[in-house]
């Protein structure tokens, strides 16, 4: 199947610093597809390139099989876009700015007509359909922005940081529709720094950092790039000679000590626990609290890039 | 076209900062002015001298003295305010009570044997006018004395003279001796100046709708911008739907602050309102035009670019003579000395444009005015066209 959206050799540059590397990206019709990085990564850099707002020194955008240019609202009718700052005019009412957006793509007022209230009971926000934006909450805010973005029912849409300062319910609410996009035939492309989103709503996920592609595949495909087989945390009184000793111990790949908490990064062994609560008794150390993880993707960054993805 | 047309419309009318600038200010400065200037309005008008007349006896100059008086106070235009007393004293009495109230008298007249005598008060205040209707009163006293005199010594030396209707009817007729000429349409008023100076300010201060409109619109300038520029509206649309909803709601601004000074402030635009609103229009595409060129300025903040937007028109309202007599002077010697400064001042065109229409017969002043804002329109639309153009950037 032809991709949705490719992007061949991407190179950005704002002066002498490079916000793009050489970047590429193919999503197929179907996917949510996540990009994932720490702010400045580039991951809204490489959305705005694909959407045209931004200048590039390099590369080729495609999408639908076709060349991506300012001017091809052909293709543009097909996309929506739910900016991470909310983009919507204060002045109108929420009806007045769905209505407003989705006539950016379907001129018709009539045809329009049915989208705008779908796209409000999609939301959820028929209680406040005649309500300004400024007696919203940040969280209908967001759902706002979100209903202009989709409204018009777009085959591709571009969720760019759509959960930043969003209280949980709105985030599980925001995640949910989500899901129903793509569940009723929307390809989503996601970026997030919330590692935690992404694991739970995408089927591809890429991790960027400084304009390049460290890492792309499913979730399970790039857990598997990483050696830690498990993470063990244990909550103890720890002096740094005992964290030293655990840290020598087979299979153990890396062991960190802060705030009480003991994270023993191992890779697959089949005593990993019993080992290391065998060095904290030789130490005449009693473990408080203990349980095992699998790996997250902040595993995975971590192990690509030496550094924590929310750093 | 026309969603983008209606909503961005619909977004500046309910911007209640653009509202307050381009519609409520022109409003509450052309109270401001009525209150200003109301009083000092009625100043240069002549009211009737209020003055006491003694009771003329039953003779015949008393008669005749009886009808001067009653013909100089009647009807528009009157020149006396006859209070009648019934002697000197009674006269004298009247004149002194009412010195120092807000309605003194001017004096009173009184018939002396067959003659005229005018008592004035002396001068209360350092104001010139007290004295200038004394003078005025005296004036019109002498002229009766001297035509009594005229008509005495006719009816001495040539009696049948009296008999001739034209020769009578001469005797107590006005003197046509001074013609007032009409040297423009119509007759100026200092006041009205200012009214024009505000509209000039107002139409600049309307800038700021196509100023925000614009910030609206591009991506670099507002989030809204970006997200409006990706959707599937050609750009052309776009770009046209919001400059023709800008210079739509800067026009019915001004016209609004137009309609007010014409039918509440009582100013007067010469009955010429199809000129009127015609310049109205174009000050509104001026004003849009301005404020495009304004948010196309690179490397300056939003928040600068109103910021300037604010320096441009209190400047240009300075040199248009708005902040009073001193820069009313200043706008004249500028004017003259310097043609040019007034010809890029748009706030002057404005003003100027409309006292062309209040003062010239030819349309020929006001048609100059027109061009030039027309012309500064479109060389503000052009220096804006590459911005306004524009659909991807190097950063947003």
């Amino acid at each position: 199947m032809e991709d949705i959206v490719s992007v061949r050799n991407l190179v950005k540059r704002y002066g002498s610093a490079i916000a793009l590397d050489h970047f590429n990206l193919q999503i197929a019709p179907g996917e949510v597809f996540g990009l994932l990085g720490p702010n400045g990564s580039g991951k809204t850099t490489a959305i705005h390139c694909i959407l045209q707002l931004l200048t590039y020194d390099k590369g080729q955008i495609s999408l639908f099989g076709q060349p991506m240019s300012p001017t091809r609202y052909d293709l543009k009718r097909r996309i929506g876009v739910v900016p991470q700052n909310v983009a919507v005019f204060e002045e109108l009412t929420v009806r007045e700015n769905i209505d407003y957006f989705c006539g950016l793509y379907v001129p018709d007022a009539r045809e329009r007509k049915p989208l705008v209230a779908e796209a409000i009971a999609f939301v959820g926000l028929e209680d406040y359909a005649q309500a300004r934006p400024k007696k919203l909450s940040g969280g209908l805010l967001r759902r706002l922005n979100i209903a202009c973005g989709i409204a018009h029912k777009p085959e591709l849409v571009f969720f760019d940081e759509p959960t930043v300062a969003v209280d949980p319910q709105s985030r599980a609410s925001i995640l949910e529709n989500i899901q129903a996009m793509n569940a009723a035939g929307s390809t989503v492309v996601y970026t997030s720094h919330y590692m935690e989103e992404v694991e739970g709503i995408c089927t591809r996920i890429m991790i960027m950092d400084k304009g390049r592609t460290l890492a792309c595949g499913t979730n399970a495909e790039l857990k598997a790039i990483v050696a830690a087989g498990e993470k063990i945390v244990i909550e103890a009184q720890v002096p740094e000679a005992a964290v030293m000793a655990i840290g020598k111990l087979p299979h153990v790949t890396r062991v960190s000590y802060g705030d009480g908490k003991l994270e023993v990064a191992c890779s697959n062994g089949e005593h990993n626990v019993a080992d290391v609560l065998a060095e904290l008794a030789r130490a005449r150390i009693a473990p408080g609290r203990i349980w095992a993880e699998p790996p997250t993707l902040n595993d995975v960054f971590l192990e690509i890039t030496g550094r924590e993805l929310r750093d | 076209m026309f969603d983008t047309f209606r909503y961005t419309l619909l977004g500046l009318v309910r911007s209640v900062d653009i509202m307050v600038w381009s519609l409520l200010f022109p409003l509450v400065m052309s109270t401001v002015f009525m209150m200003m200037f109301g009083p000092l309005d009625e100043m240069g008008a002549m009211e009737p001298l209020r003055v006491a007349v003694v009771e003329p006896d039953d003779s015949p100059e008393g008669r005749a003295f009886d009808a001067f008086i009653e013909g100089a106070s009647e009807g528009e235009g009157a020149l006396l305010d006859v209070t009648l007393a019934a002697d000197a004293a009674e006269a004298d009495a009247l004149v002194r009570a009412a010195a120092g109230t807000d309605e003194p008298y001017v004096g009173y007249v009184m018939l002396d044997g067959g003659e005229p005598r005018t008592f004035v008060t002396a001068s209360q205040s350092t104001a010139d006018l007290d004295d200038l209707e004394a003078s005025v009163l005296t004036l019109a006293m002498d002229e009766y004395a001297a035509r009594a005199h005229l008509a005495a010594n006719l009816l001495a030396d040539d009696p049948l003279a009296l008999a001739d209707p034209a020769v009578a009817a001469s005797l107590f007729e006005p003197m046509q001796a001074t013609v007032q000429m009409a040297v423009t349409e119509n007759q100026p008023k200092e006041s009205v100046r200012y009214y024009f100076a505000l509209l000039g300010m107002a139409a600049l201060f309307a800038g700021g709708v196509g100023l925000a409109a614009c910030q609206r619109l591009k991506p670099n300038c507002s989030a809204l911008g970006a997200r409006r520029a990706v959707g599937a509206v050609s750009h052309g649309r776009a770009v046209g739907g919001t400059l023709l909803a800008s210079w739509a709601l800067s026009f019915a601004c001004l016209t609004v602050a137009y309609g007010y000074m014409r039918v509440v402030a009582g100013v007067d635009f010469a009955g010429r309102d199809g000129l009127c609103l015609a310049t109205v229009a174009v000050a509104s595409l001026m004003a849009t035009s301005l404020g495009c060129a304004i948010s196309a300025l690179p490397h300056v903040p939003e928040d600068g670019k109103s910021g300037i937007l604010t320096g441009v028109v209190c400047f240009a309202s300075l040199f248009a003579g708005l902040y009073g007599q001193p820069t009313m002077q200043l706008a004249d010697t500028i004017a003259t000395s310097f043609p040019a400064a007034e010809l890029v001042n748009p706030a002057a065109q404005v003003a100027q444009a409309f006292y062309s229409i209040m003062y010239y017969d030819s349309l020929g002043p006001w048609l100059g005015h027109i061009a030039v804002m027309t012309a500064m329109a479109a060389v503000l639309f052009l220096l804006s066209a590459h911005a306004l153009r524009r659909q991807r950037y190097a950063s947003i």
